[in-house]
C-alpha cells in the first residue's frame, strides 16, 4: 500500500512562531483519512503544506510521490476545498464550472454538471448569494470534478450548520464510494469525521499523537474500571493513555495489542470520540508528548 | 486562464468604457466650438504682426481644467483601483486558495491577470488620451506651450504610459501586502514619487539642452522671449545664467541689470555693479540731487517703463554706464533649452521609462510569487 502523504520532521514557521514543527505522518492510500485536533495544531498548515499552497521552513514532504509545488500536473492530482470554502463572489456557479474546466485539463464537464443540477443549484447564482452549505457542494464540486487522486478538505464543515454538514458529508462520501479517490479531511470535531473516516491522524500541537486504521485504534483500546491502582504498577504492555480516580475506584484508557486478562477489571470498549479526547488531553497535560508506536501500515 | 481574468474584470471595464464614452460625447460637442474660435480669431490674429493678446480660452476654463485634470489622475486611479486589488482582493477573500490548486501555475496565473489589466489600461487610458489631446489640440497650437509640464504630461503617449507602470505598482503592492488598502496608499505615493523625479530631475536631460549665449544687455537681461536670437516662446528653458568674461556665474536667473538692485550708485555718483567692480563715469549730479536717480534703482521688480518715465535722462544714462560696464567686464547671459521640436522624443523617453519600470516591476511580482511566496 503506497502512501499519499507522507511528511518527514515538517515543519512551517511564520516569523518566530512555528505554525508546523517536526511532524512526521504517512498517511496511506484507499482510505478517507481524518485529521482530527485542537485549533491550532496546525491541521490546515499540513494541509496547505500539502496542496503547494505553503513552502515548508524544514523537513521533507511527498503527496502522491510527488514534491508538492506550484506545478500544474502535480496540482492536478490534488483536489483542495480550502477553509471557509472560498469561491468567486461576483461570479456565477456556471462561471465557476467554466473556470474549472478552463483550468485543469483533466476537467469532468459531465461530472460537475451533473452534481450541480443533483445538489439543485442554479448554474445563474451569483456564488456569493449562495448558502454556506451550497458554497461547500460548489466547492466540493470544483475540487472533485478535476478528477484528483487525492482529495484534500480542509474544515470543509466547520462552518456549515447541522443538516448542511451531514449532506455535505453524504455528498462526499458518495463521490468516494464512486470515484475510488484517497480522501483526507481535517476537523477538530471528532463527532463530524466519526461516520466517515477509516482512517485517523490525530495531530496536537503539530505532533501526531495516534494514527492508524479506525478499526485498528478502536481494537487496540480498551477502558479498564476497578479498584484504586497507581498507573505505574500496570503491566508493561498496557499503556495508559489517560487515567482518573475517585476514592476507591480507578478508570484507564489503555492501549494494548494483548487481551485484559486481569479478572479484577471491568473491560469496556472505547469510543472513537473519547480516544481521540483521550489522546488530546494526554498531550496537553503532559510537558513532553507521549508517541505511541502504533503500526502505521499493514 | 485569460477567460477568467477578463471575466474578473469585464463589469468594471464596460463601466469604465461607459463612462469614456459620455465623456467622449461632452468633449466631441464642445470641441469644435473650440477650433471655431481657433479658426475665426486666433488664426487671422496671428498671421497679422503685433497681434498682441486676443486672450485666452478663458470663458471655458473651469471646464477645461477638468478635462485636464482627468488626464492628470486617471493613470493614479488605474493603479489604486485596478493595480492594487489586481492579487491583494484574492488574498482577502482568500480565494487565491481556490485559482492557485487548479491545475494552472500561480506564474501563468498572474501573468494573464497582468496582462489583461495591461491592455485594459491602453485601451481606456489611451482613449481617454485621444479624445482630450483632440479637444485641447487648437488649445495647445494657440498657448504652444506642448513641453510645459502640466501639458506635456497630459497628452498623446505618456499618460498611457504612467498608468501602465501605475497598474504595475499597484498590483506589485497588492502581492507584498496582501491588504488592498495599505497598497492603494503604496500605489498613490509610489506613483506621485516617480513622478515628481521623473518631471523635476529627468525630463529635461533626456537630450542635451541647446545653448544660446548674448552680451549681457543691461536694459533687457536675459535672452528674451521675442528677441531676435532669443528664445521662442515653446522652449523650455533649462538654466539661465549671467558669467563673467573670466566664466564667474553672477546670477542663476539673468536678473542683474539697473532695476535688480545689484548696481549701486554712491553719493558721489559712481557706478558699481556688484559683486563685479567699479563702473567708468558716473551719474550726472544734477540729476542724482533730485533723488531720482537712487529711487530708480531701489525699485526693484517694478519695471523699467515705470522707472524710466519717472527720471527720465537718468536712467538712460545709468544705462549706458552700466552697459559700458558689462562690456569692459565680458558679462553674458547663457540659456540653456529644451526645443519644441523634441516634444515626441521627449514622449517617447518619458514613456520608455515608466513602460520600463512598470515591466521590472511586473517581473518582479511573477519571480516573487514563484520563489519567494509558496
Amino acid at each position: 500500500m503506497s502512501a499519499v502523504l507522507e511528511a518527514n520532521g515538517l515543519g512551517k514557521r511564520y516569523g518566530r512562531n512555528w505554525a508546523l514543527s517536526d511532524c512526521t505522518v504517512t498517511i496511506p492510500s484507499g482510505h478517507v483519512v481524518g485529521l482530527v485536533g485542537p485549533n491550532g495544531a496546525g491541521k490546515s498548515t499540513l494541509l496547505n503544506l500539502a496542496v503547494g499552497l505553503l513552502k515548508p521552513t524544514a523537513g521533507g514532504l511527498e503527496v502522491l510521490g510527488g514534491r508538492p509545488s506550484d506545478d500544474a500536473a502535480q496540482l492536478g492530482r490534488v483536489g483542495f476545498v480550502a477553509q471557509d470554502t472560498p469561491t468567486y463572489a461576483a461570479l456565477s456557479v456556471a462561471d465557476h464550472l467554466q473556470m474549472g474546466a478552463r483550468t485543469n485539463p483533466s476537467w469532468d464537464r459531465q461530472l460537475a454538471q451533473g452534481r450541480i443540477a443533483r445538489l439543485g443549484l442554479d448554474p445563474k447564482q451569483k456564488s456569493g448569494k449562495l448558502s454556506g452549505g451550497q458554497r461547500a457542494q460548489l466547492a466540493l464540486t470544483m475540487a472533485v470534478a478535476k478528477r484528483p487522486e487525492l482529495l484534500l478538505l480542509d474544515e470543509p464543515v466547520a462552518s456549515l450548520d447541522p443538516l448542511a454538514r451531514r449532506e455535505f458529508l453524504q455528498v462526499l462520501m458518495e463521490t468516494v464510494a464512486e470515484d475510488q479517490v484517497s480522501v483526507v479531511l481535517s476537523s477538530h470535531l471528532m463527532a463530524d469525521l466519526e461516520r466517515v473516516c477509516d482512517y485517523l491522524v490525530v495531530l496536537v500541537a503539530s505532533r501526531v499523537q495516534l494514527a492508524g486504521p479506525v478499526d485498528d485504534l478502536l481494537a487496540s483500546h480498551r477502558r479498564l474500571i476497578g479498584p484504586r491502582r497507581d498507573p505505574a504498577t500496570m503491566p508493561g504492555n498496557q499503556i495508559v493513555i489517560e487515567s482518573s480516580h475517585t476514592d476507591r475506584q480507578s478508570t484507564f484508557t489503555v492501549q494494548t495489542d494483548d487481551p485484559i486478562l486481569d479478572p479484577s477489571w471491568t473491560v469496556e470498549e472505547v469510543g472513537l470520540e473519547d480516544l481521540v479526547l483521550a489522546y488530546m488531553g494526554q498531550a496537553s497535560t503532559s510537558a513532553r508528548p507521549f508517541r505511541p508506536t502504533i503500526g502505521l501500515v499493514q | 486562464m485569460i477567460w477568467l481574468a477578463w471575466r474578473q474584470v469585464r463589469t468594471q471595464v464596460f463601466l469604465v468604457v461607459g463612462v469614456l464614452l459620455a465623456i467622449g460625447v461632452v468633449l466631441a460637442t464642445t470641441g469644435p466650438h473650440l477650433v471655431h474660435i481657433y479658426d475665426t480669431v486666433i488664426k487671422p490674429c496671428e498671421a497679422k504682426p503685433n497681434c498682441g493678446n486676443v486672450g485666452t480660452f478663458s470663458n471655458t476654463d473651469r471646464f477645461l481644467q477638468s478635462v485636464s485634470l482627468l488626464l492628470l489622475i486617471a493613470p493614479a486611479l488605474v493603479g489604486m483601483f485596478w493595480g492594487a486589488p489586481l492579487v491583494a482582493r484574492e488574498f482577502e477573500n482568500n480565494s487565491h486558495r481556490l485559482i492557485w490548486t487548479q491545475s494552472v501555475s500561480r506564474m501563468r496565473w498572474l501573468a494573464a491577470k497582468l496582462g489583461i489589466g495591461a491592455l485594459v489600461t491602453v485601451v481606456t487610458v489611451g482613449l481617454l488620451s485621444l479624445m482630450t489631446t483632440w479637444w485641447f489640440s487648437p488649445i495647445d497650437a494657440f498657448s504652444n506651450n506642448s513641453l510645459t509640464p502640466s501639458t506635456f504630461d497630459r497628452r498623446d503617449v505618456v499618460p498611457v504610459a504612467y498608468a501602465l507602470f501605475a497598474f504595475a505598482l499597484g498590483a506589485t503592492a497588492g502581492l507584498l501586502l496582501r491588504r488592498t488598502l495599505p497598497a492603494m496608499v503604496v500605489t498613490l505615493f509610489g506613483f506621485i514619487g516617480l513622478r515628481y523625479v521623473v518631471e523635476d530631475y529627468l525630463r529635461l536631460h533626456y537630450m542635451t539642452p541647446l545653448k544660446i549665449s548674448a552680451p549681457f544687455n543691461p536694459l533687457n537681461p536675459g535672452l528674451t522671449v521675442g528677441r531676435p536670437g532669443g528664445l521662442q516662446s515653446s522652449d523650455q528653458v533649462v538654466s539661465q545664467e549671467t558669467v563673467t568674461g573670466t566664466g564667474r556665474v553672477l546670477s542663476q536667473n539673468g536678473n542683474i541689470g539697473p532695476t535688480s538692485g545689484e548696481v549701486s550708485v554712491s553719493n558721489s555718483g559712481t557706478v558699481t555693479l556688484r559683486g563685479v567692480g567699479p563702473c567708468q563715469g558716473h551719474v550726472n549730479n544734477s540729476l542724482k540731487a533730485t533723488g531720482r536717480v537712487s529711487q530708480s534703482v531701489q525699485q526693484s521688480g517694478s519695471g523699467t517703463t515705470h522707472v524710466h518715465a519717472r527720471s527720465g535722462g537718468a536712467i538712460e544714462q545709468l544705462n549706458q554706464i552700466v552697459s559700458a560696464c558689462s562690456h569692459k567686464y565680458g558679462l553674458r547671459d547663457i540659456v540653456t533649452y529644451q526645443p519644441l521640436s523634441r516634444y515626441w522624443p521627449f514622449q517617447m523617453y518619458e514613456s520608455a521609462i515608466f513602460i520600463v519600470a512598470g515591466l521590472v516591476l511586473a517581473g518582479f511580482s511573477l519571480w516573487w510569487l514563484r520563489r519567494r511566496m509558496a
